[in-house]
């Protein structure tokens, strides 16, 4: 009986135009969507491809005309790149990777001046928020769903079919459940259809990320048909209904992230942004009136190994100036510190705001699910400071030691590589 | 048949409108939306005013200590204080809190040093996580939302009257279809302006609150002019579609993907294009090509670098002297001053050509602006609250004139007022090696940053190719009104 009411019920939906309109677009808007994310995920491993050779360019431009020099000067230019590789589910949810560093490049001089830049892009085009597979599947499959499902009862009482159903069909209800579960199998066909295409174009594997992907997109597209379910049964006009279930959509994807975001940037405000800056600079920069004996116990106190090493008090030399680098570092080092714990404390406040509105939830958990959300952007940064500290530890022997560039192999410097 | 309008034209279009105000006023769930609308429109006022106050009043502060602590530094060598360098903290535009544009990602510090131009840092966007759909202002309401609540009226107004019946009463009654759309077109505006008065008053209080109006009050009337010709349009093109539909259902259908493709799939496909059009270069790419340029002109730090023996060699025949100890100035401050003209001239020709890249990128936005005219109002209306990339590009112009100033004042004081003989590491001061310090009053009195806020008039004209796209549309919609209107060419 069910089984004969679904095939029939499938025949009735088959023919309906905006199945044949919206499920082309939607999958045309995946498509480029995959497309999209894949064109800014390639473009940003190919830079970071390149980033070991033209790491060697730089340095061989820098040492080789200065082989006889002091390889601590030298190293003054020395900028050495760090490497975000993307997650290979980057590209169906791009997140904040078009605004957030990947490829930094550090120098062994105080870290918090150089750890925050941000790589190029015109702030014009960023305004606009990121194309991707992600934002199809929380804003777009909705909108398809809610045009399938809107008048799912009133469209039969308006045109005065319900009484001939009530007729044929031994319970409304269930037929009218068959027709939403049919309806929203339509859409999660669909977007499942744009999973399955992105496989073997992004070369992507088949595992418990991906998975986890797809488990949250069809509670998604659930969550909507459980809604666009529940707004017939209060038997009010298409027209309320229509409204209703396109009001929850703005509130969802809109308003609501926008809420979250306007009240946690209140609740949770920053100057530790621009402290940073000026603590970092006025401790590097004090340094140099400081007496020397001042400021290298106290890099003694974070290096003690290098407290026998002979670092002259008439004279420029550069042990002396890399521990005032560090000086920066260690003035800044309590806001730097806060600066982190806020960010993250605005974040998990965030995250756990966003629940109130399932569509920013779900596109969170996706970014998330993708590491290229704002928590991997930090553990990026954070392996970029133990890169930068492990550069440092790597190159003190040769600044102590004032060796000349051509007694350096520079070849056993650290290198840094980091997977989200 | 009255086309031209005429006193009775006229007569009759005020009464189409009157009608349809009373019968939204009739209708509860049209005044709902109003009243959505206007509490939108309160709560994102008053939200993006205090995160501008907030914002503003944070960024001075640390201003007014940068600068404080420039004026207090010890003595010091003029170049130690060109490497110490300055911080500027971006402004906040006077209409931020009616739309913040591009505000929040553009980075709002910059770094001033001597032999570099740095890219500003912190953008907000970079320390927020979460998802930007827009931002909540009172500009994303009026332009976002008020179209759609004014596609969803209109787009019913005329289908509702052919369903009930009383379309043909009025075509009976002579009511022309050009007096119908006008009426129903006006009746829907008014009836926006009278729901969203309250808002846009609220915000209007806000913004003059602390601003001085002579300044706020040009903008706020263009801003005004702006939106008013963006929502008749919209206005119109969807009465237009209600005259030309049977059903008010496939009207509905119509205009919401109409706001659906051109409200938020166009906008995002918008920069997809013009990112894969015009790429910009990576951060390692672009300053592989800076480093290159400036390897090329050689080292300053390095007064026996090639690229300035030269320069060396022109100074001594110049001043008729044998060797730079001669010289009446410091020969050492004379190499940085050079060596910074000759990097800031490639930095500024690299930052250009990022510039140029930034400039097709935007053109290709203003030509999506023909198809969604949203784009073409949100860059005018951000170029009219101070808050588009022309500003942006305002204040790194000033902050790189201001950085240029002052690296070369600094390497003036290293030419005149430290001694040649003092020029390197032979002192001892306060326990640590040291060349020449010079009194800090030299440093003290170096003049500050002043930002120097762009004009309405010059800001805005950069942006006439969007205004011409306004233009064009507002023009294509006229045209659709009277072909579509046209006497003889349309029956119920």
């Amino acid at each position: 009986m069910t089984w004969h009411q679904l095939t029939r019920e499938w025949l009735l939906l088959r023919r309906q135009r905006v199945v044949w309109l919206g499920a082309p677009l939607v999958l045309l808007a995946g498509l480029l969507a995959i497309g999209n994310g894949h064109r800014v995920i390639e473009r940003q491993r190919e830079v970071l491809a390149e980033a070991e050779a033209r790491q060697a360019a730089e340095h061989q431009a820098i040492l080789r005309p200065q082989a006889s020099a002091v390889a601590g000067d030298q190293l003054y230019y020395l900028a050495f790149h760090t490497v975000r590789t993307p997650s290979p589910w980057a590209p169906l949810a791009l997140g904040q990777r078009d605004v957030h560093a990947f490829n930094l490049k550090v120098r062994i001089h105080a870290l918090q001046g150089q750890l925050y830049d941000a790589d190029l892009d015109n702030p014009l085009l960023t305004s606009f928020g990121t194309f991707d597979l992600a934002f199809v599947l929380v804003v777009i499959a909705p909108l398809f769903l809610i045009a399938l499902a809107w008048n799912l009862r009133s469209g039969d009482e308006e045109q005065g079919t319900l009484p001939l159903l009530r007729l044929q069909a031994p319970s409304v209800v269930r037929l009218y459940a068959i027709r939403l579960v049919l309806r929203t199998g339509v859409v999660w066909a669909t977007v499942l259809l744009l999973f399955g295409v992105s496989l073997p174009w992004l070369g992507l594997p088949v595992d418990q990320t991906l998975g986890r992907m797809v488990g949250v997109a069809t509670l998604y597209l659930l969550g909507w048909s459980a809604l666009a379910g529940l707004v017939a049964t209060l038997r009010r006009p298409s027209e309320v209904n229509l409204l209703l279930l396109l009001g929850a959509w703005i509130v969802g994807t809109a308003l609501g992230p926008a809420f979250v975001n306007v009240a946690a940037g209140r609740r949770y405000p920053l100057p530790e942004a621009l402290e940073l800056t000026v603590a970092q600079r006025q401790g590097y920069h004090g340094a140099w009136d400081e007496p020397l004996a001042d400021v290298m116990e106290a890099f003694y106190r974070r290096y003690p190994e290098w407290r026998t090493a002979v670092v002259p008090t008439d004279r420029y030399s550069n042990g002396w100036y890399y521990a005032m680098q560090q000086r920066g570092d260690d003035q800044a080092r309590a806001v730097a510190q806060r600066y982190r714990e806020v960010m993250e404390a605005r974040e998990v406040w965030s995250q756990s705001r966003l629940w109130w509105f399932p569509p920013a939830a779900v596109h969170a958990r996706l970014n998330a699910l993708a590491r290229t959300d704002q928590a991997a952007y930090l553990r990026y940064l954070d392996s970029v400071a133990a890169y930068h500290e492990a550069l440092k530890r790597h190159f003190f022997p040769v600044i102590f030691s004032e060796q000349r560039v051509s007694d350096v192999d520079w070849a056993l410097a650290p290198r840094h590589a980091h997977r989200d | 048949m009255p086309s031209a309008p005429t006193a009775s034209g006229a007569r009759l279009i005020v009464r189409v409108a009157q009608q349809e105000l009373r019968h939204a006023w009739r209708t509860r769930s049209t005044l709902l939306l109003g009243g959505i609308l206007t509490a939108l429109l309160l709560l994102a006022a008053i939200t993006a005013h205090d995160r501008q106050l907030h914002e503003a009043a944070q960024r001075q502060r640390y201003q007014d200590l940068v600068g404080s602590q420039f004026a207090s530094q010890p003595d010091r060598h003029p170049h130690r204080v060109s490497h110490y360098g300055y911080l500027l903290f971006r402004p906040v535009a006077p209409l931020s809190a009616f739309d913040s544009g591009v505000e929040r990602f553009a980075g709002t510090s910059i770094f001033l040093e001597a032999h570099r131009q740095n890219t500003a840092n912190f953008s907000a966007a970079s320390q927020a996580g979460t998802e930007r759909f827009g931002d909540l202002t009172p500009a994303s309401v009026l332009q976002l939302f008020v179209p759609l609540f004014l596609l969803v009226t209109a787009g019913v107004s005329i289908t509702r009257e052919r369903e009930a019946g009383t379309l043909a009463l009025h075509l009976a009654q002579g009511v022309s279809w050009r007096a119908l759309v006008a009426g129903k077109v006006s009746g829907i505006f008014l009836l926006v302006l009278l729901v969203t008065t309250p808002g846009l008053l609220a915000t209007t209080w806000v913004v003059t609150r602390t601003q001085p109006l002579s300044e706020v009050a040009p903008r706020l009337l263009i801003l005004a002019a702006l939106h008013a010709v963006f929502w008749a349009a919209v206005a119109t093109a969807a009465t237009l579609v209600s005259a030309r539909t049977r059903t008010s259902r496939e009207a509905l259908a119509i205009t919401l993907g109409t706001w659906i493709a051109l409200w938020i799939l166009v906008p995002r496909l918008a920069p997809v294009a013009a990112n894969a059009g015009f790429p910009l270069p990576s951060r390692a790419e672009f300053a592989e090509r800076v480093e290159a340029s400036v390897r090329a002109l050689g080292d300053a730090h390095d007064p026996d670098d090639p690229a300035f023996a030269r320069l060396r060699q022109e100074t001594l025949a110049k001043h008729g002297v044998a060797t730079v100890a001669e010289l009446p100035f410091n020969y050492q401050g004379l190499v940085m001053q050079e060596g910074e003209r000759h990097t800031a001239e490639a930095f500024q020709a690299h930052l250009d050509s990022l510039d140029a890249v930034r400039e097709r990128q935007q053109m290709v936005l203003d030509l999506f602006g023909i198809a969604s005219p949203l784009l073409a109002t949100r860059s005018l209306s951000m170029a009219t609250a101070g808050t588009d990339p022309a500003h942006l590009a305002e204040f790194e112009r000033q902050a790189e004139a201001y950085r240029y100033d002052l690296i070369q004042r600094l390497n003036t004081l290293h030419m005149e007022q430290v001694a040649s003989a003092q020029d390197r590491y032979g002192d001892v001061v306060n326990g640590a090696p040291s060349r020449q310090r010079i009194d800090q009053q030299f440093f003290a009195s170096l003049p500050a940053f002043a930002w120097q806020a762009p004009s309405l008039g010059t800001m805005l004209a950069r942006r006439a190719r969007a205004g011409g796209v306004l233009l064009l549309v507002v023009t294509l919609v006229a045209i659709a009104f009277v072909r579509t209107t046209h006497p003889r060419g349309r029956r119920a």
